[in-house]
């Protein structure tokens, strides 16, 4: 008898589990949010289920950034529970033959996007679990087949709140690819002959501080002290935009107001400044697969 | 015996609960409430949004809201009327659309809810903001909404602010089932005030004139009056040339042949198109650019389009 109350109990919670088993969604795009286009994502997506919950990761990614779109994934993708479902839209080439799919990553979540790049850093940093083809025979919101421009409405938001909310299981999504993505090329962090290689991934937008992908370790090769003299160069594709000598320091105050500096900022990334300036501003410096930067002593 | 009872009854229960957690009807064991979706051209800079939201949680603090847009260009009744009737069908059946865009706040416009033939209520001033809608979903009823009930408490004195104090007050009372549709007021005849729009014609065997609608930011797209329906009557087939003469009050702003194609990425980078946008409207764009920017297009204000078969 004690065994069957027991057993009541047991069925119970997991039904209660199961009810509540919907996991987030969390949608990027480049839609802005002016109009309708962000409310019709989430309309599908709260038709798939009533109680999902949708979170915006943000809407203001460039027009056309698949670069900027990949950078802003695997900056918040680390806060996010496991098993978050992120759509990613940014999609010059909806429509022509680009695949659209569904990576897991080893860290055991799902990313649902046109595979044009914006998984780049995404499979780099997380490592590919596994990649799926969305198949438009069965995820595809229905009727909507007519439409060749929306495919973050028809087929990605779709499919991402379904996946999200366990009524497809990643299996469902569709066949799977070869754990390969399309990738941006761009300058990965190397110390080669004393010289120090890498990207400018985005910038410190609200002050103009220039970011890299220069990690500490890395950049203690270069065995520098705080005062020491660096040389900096940076590029945009072949044109130099920048080349100067620069001190390194610790903190912004130990130059003058308007001096620049290399210093590590709070992601220990080899980072350039301005004191009390823009630095991005006053050197017209963009960021993105196409702008690097040589430091050597 | 007793035990028996007790096996027949535990195994009733576990069929009971199986049977819940295999349906997945979300009534047995959720609210249900209806989505609360807002539109206003209040901006995101100021506390009205909030104040809006504020309200509808005080009515029910499970209430589900969702923003549709709260960027309409001040006072665009007809912007409000597109940008709803363009997200309406993608929303569940039952949900409750507030619009606020209302110029004449106050004045003797009427305030109310319009139950489509579809299924969806929008709580709105009836100012032309129903135009779209009412025309593509049908008008199943509307009603008044009676202040005297379906008003916030204490509100009498403010006279500017109906987006909080009347409409989403009564769509929140709606979407969590406080009050039923009867309850919102008395019926009205079920029409509502229409913004007149000219529409787009066939003038001959190959040309249809219409006129600009909208310019879709961020991407700078061309949105015309001209439904893929009607422009199917051409029989213009895809990757073909079609000859777009843009023109304002005074002059030709554009006269060129452009290629009508199925999506962007069809022509080369920076090349212009002519395709059916996602809610089946005619639209010019430039593959991984912007079309308004390339040709000069900063304003739709009489702006009209003529589409020539080659």
């Amino acid at each position: 008898m004690k065994k069957n109350i027991f057993f009541t109990v047991v069925l119970f919670f997991t039904f209660l589990i199961s009810v509540n088993a919907q996991a987030p969604l969390v949608l990027q795009s480049d839609f802005g949010i002016e109009d309708a286009a962000v409310a019709s994502m989430k309309g599908v997506a709260v038709t798939v289920s009533p109680d999902i919950k949708i979170y915006d990761l943000t809407h203001k990614i460039p027009v056309f950034n698949i670069w900027e779109a990949s950078q802003r994934l695997v900056q918040t993708a680390d806060y996010w529970p496991k098993g978050t479902v992120f759509v990613s839209v940014v999609d010059p080439g909806v429509g022509t033959k680009r695949k659209s799919v569904v990576l897991k990553t080893k860290t055991g979540q799902y990313f649902v996007t046109p595979d044009n790049g914006t998984l780049t850093l995404v499979a780099e940093k997380y490592g590919i679990d596994s990649l799926r083809e969305i198949d438009e025979a069965v995820n595809r919101l229905k009727n909507s087949e007519k439409s060749y421009t929306f495919h973050g409405r028809d087929v990605y938001a779709y499919t991402g709140a379904r996946l999200a909310a366990g009524i497809i299981n990643f299996k469902q999504v569709g066949k799977l690819l070869e754990p390969k993505v399309v990738a941006i090329p761009y300058q990965k962090a190397k110390f080669v002959n004393g010289k120090i290689y890498g990207n400018i991934p985005i910038l410190d937008i609200h002050y103009g501080n220039i970011w890299t992908n220069i990690g500490r370790s890395l950049f203690k090769k270069l065995e520098v002290k705080p005062g020491d003299l660096l040389n900096v160069k940076i590029t945009n594709g072949k044109k130099t935009v920048y080349k100067a000598k620069i001190p390194f320091h610790n903190m912004f105050g130990s130059v003058k107001v308007g001096e620049p500096l290399v210093y590590l900022n709070s992601l220990s990334n080899v980072s350039l400044a301005i004191r009390e300036g823009s630095f991005a501003k006053k050197y017209k410096i963009h960021s993105g697969a196409d702008w690097n930067i040589k430091i050597w002593k | 015996m007793k035990n028996k009872i007790i096996r027949r009854k535990f195994i009733f229960y576990i069929l009971l609960l199986l049977f819940l957690g295999c349906t997945n009807n979300k009534e047995f064991v959720m609210n249900n409430k209806k989505p609360l979706v807002l539109m206003t051209d209040f901006g995101l800079k100021e506390r009205f949004v909030a104040s809006m939201k504020g309200v509808a949680l005080s009515v029910d603090e499970n209430i589900k809201i969702y923003d549709l847009t709260h960027l309409i260009e001040p006072f665009n009744i007809w912007e409000a009327s597109n940008t709803l009737a363009g997200t309406i069908e993608y929303w569940p059946k039952g949900t409750v659309f507030v619009a606020v865009v209302d110029p004449g706040v106050g004045t003797k416009r009427k305030s109310v809810v319009l139950k489509t033939k579809t299924g969806y209520y929008i709580v709105s001033p009836d100012n032309g903001t129903l135009t779209q809608v009412a025309e593509e979903q049908g008008i199943e009823a509307i009603r008044e909404i009676d202040e005297k009930i379906n008003r916030r408490k204490n509100s009498e004195e403010s006279h500017t602010f109906h987006g909080r104090d009347v409409y989403v007050y009564t769509g929140a009372r709606l979407a969590a089932g406080v009050i039923t549709f009867n309850e919102v007021g008395k019926l009205l005849k079920p029409e509502v005030v229409q913004l007149k729009q000219k529409q787009a014609e066939k003038i001959n065997d190959k040309s249809i004139v219409g006129k600009i609608t909208k310019v879709e930011l961020p991407f700078g797209n061309i949105v015309t009056n001209i439904p893929k329906s009607l422009f199917d009557k051409l029989d213009v087939k895809l990757n073909k040339f079609i000859n777009v003469k843009i023109v304002n009050d005074q002059q030709t702003i554009l006269d060129k042949d452009i290629k009508y194609v199925s999506s962007f990425g069809f022509v080369q980078k920076g090349m212009p198109l002519l395709y059916s946008d996602s809610e089946q409207w005619i639209g010019l764009a430039v593959n991984n650019g912007s079309f308004a920017k390339a040709y000069s297009i900063n304003s739709v204000n009489n702006l009209k389009i003529k589409l020539t078969k080659q």
